[in-house]
């Protein structure tokens, strides 16, 4: 259906918006046996949020007039750098110039046309150009809504002559590493093998290293001892280490496995052994062998 | 069964020679010398008398001898001694430990006459005596001093 009979079915109130009448029934259409792909019969219209731009609108873009105003654009604003925000705003502005009649400037309108029609590939922006007041407002107005979809357009066919930061910059892709369990068994096996290799290091400066090692053992070296008890009977307690490994008890030079958490508890279990002997020497029906 | 019987007495044996040598190195007192030489005769003559010629035996019956720590706990029925008792404690221990060894000689020496195993028998016999004669000392040592 084209446009010309549209707006003929339309009144003054339904030409401000470009919409369909109640009665109007879709073309039809044989994908199957049509060459190319056949072009939608409500293209332009607008149907729900700015996003959906038709299949239609995008080729709209694409005729010879479209890409003469884009051409004309480009050398315009070259070295320039628009970014696709600027280029919805500056297609909203134009918009809503269009639909204020007293700010419609005639000589602006092959101008505004020619921008429209780049930026917004709108139908009315080719109207303009033509002289078609009536038709540049009802294409704006279409246009106006459909200014973030083309400015995403846009980035794809200006991105080569304005500006590849601003407009469509398309950050260079990079690959995320990814993170594989080959990579991480990899990585391990690195620190392990550098962990190995000091110790290999440190056995070749030092030989008697393995030994000092096994000799600082826990169980077999309990260091000098920290305090001294003489039972009654003339037997020597030991108490071995510090706070922060914990202390240890020796009687008459043999390690007992208990450890204590600090130098008073170690102290008073050799208080109460020493009692018990005590009582064992004073009622000593059977004493300690151990 | 009579095999079973002298492997009980073998290691009731054992333990009793091993807590009498232990009684002699750790027996304290006034009566240290004569108690230390007693338990000294008292396990020595075990040792010399009763534990090999009991194995022995058993090995005649075609069995084998225990030979292990943990077969004697297993078998023995006299059980260890871990702290030092004062000297008289250490002969009742030791009288107590005597009358059990005295009960399975019995017992053995019935295993063998109902076998007819009369050697074996004579054996128990003898070591029925030696613990009869070790019994009457250590009852003596235990007599309030009457001197």
């Amino acid at each position: 259906m084209k446009m010309k009979n549209l707006f003929e079915a339309l009144n003054a109130q339904q030409r401000s918006v470009p919409q369909l009448p109640a009665q109007a029934k879709a073309k039809h259409i044989s994908v199957l046996g049509a060459k190319t792909d056949p072009k939608h019969p409500f293209a332009g219209y607008m149907v729900g949020a700015d996003e959906s731009i038709e299949e239609g609108e995008r080729n709209e873009l694409d005729t010879p007039a479209v890409q003469a105003a884009l051409r004309k654009m480009a050398e315009r604003h070259k070295g320039e750098k628009w970014s696709k925000e600027q280029l919805a705003a500056l297609g909203k502005r134009i918009a809503a110039r269009g639909q204020n009649k007293k700010d419609v400037e005639e000589t602006n309108f092959a101008q505004a046309g020619e921008v429209v029609g780049g930026v917004l590939g709108g139908i009315g922006g080719m109207a303009l150009a033509r002289g078609n007041k009536a038709g540049y407002v009802a294409g704006t107005a279409a246009g106006s809504a459909a200014g973030n979809a083309a400015g995403r357009w846009i980035d794809k066919k200006l991105e080569p002559k304005i500006g590849r930061d601003e407009v469509g910059a398309t950050k260079p892709v990079v690959a995320e590493e990814s993170i594989t369990k080959e990579d991480i068994i990899t990585k391990l096996k690195a620190k392990l093998g550098d962990y190995l290799s000091d110790i290999s290091k440190e056995i070749k400066k030092d030989p008697d290293l393995v030994d000092k090692l096994a000799a600082k053992a826990p169980g077999d070296q309990m260091g000098p001892p920290v305090k001294t008890i003489t039972t009654d009977d003339g037997h020597q307690i030991q108490i071995h280490g510090n706070e922060d490994d914990g202390f240890r008890i020796s009687i008459k030079n043999k390690p007992a496995t208990t450890k204590f958490a600090n130098l008073d508890e170690a102290v008073m279990a050799c208080e109460m052994y020493c009692a018990h002997r005590r009582s064992q020497t004073l009622n000593a029906d059977y004493v300690e062998e151990a | 069964m009579l095999s079973d019987d002298l492997k009980t007495l073998l290691a009731t044996e054992y333990a009793m020679a091993v807590k009498a040598q232990f009684f002699h190195w750790n027996v304290e007192g006034p009566d240290f010398a004569q108690l230390h030489e007693f338990f000294g005769e008292f396990y020595a003559e075990i040792n010399d008398n009763a534990i090999d010629r009991t194995a022995e035996y058993i090995r005649t019956l075609d069995d084998y001898t225990p030979g292990s720590f943990e077969r004697f706990l297993e078998l023995s029925q006299i059980s260890g001694q871990i702290k030092v008792p004062r000297a008289r404690l250490m002969i009742e221990e030791l009288l107590a430990d005597n009358q059990t060894m005295t009960d399975l000689l019995n017992q053995c020496f019935a295993s063998a006459e109902q076998e007819n195993q009369q050697g074996i028998a004579n054996f128990i016999a003898e070591r029925l005596d030696a613990h009869g004669k070790h019994g009457w000392m250590l009852k003596a040592f235990l007599k309030d001093n009457r001197a």
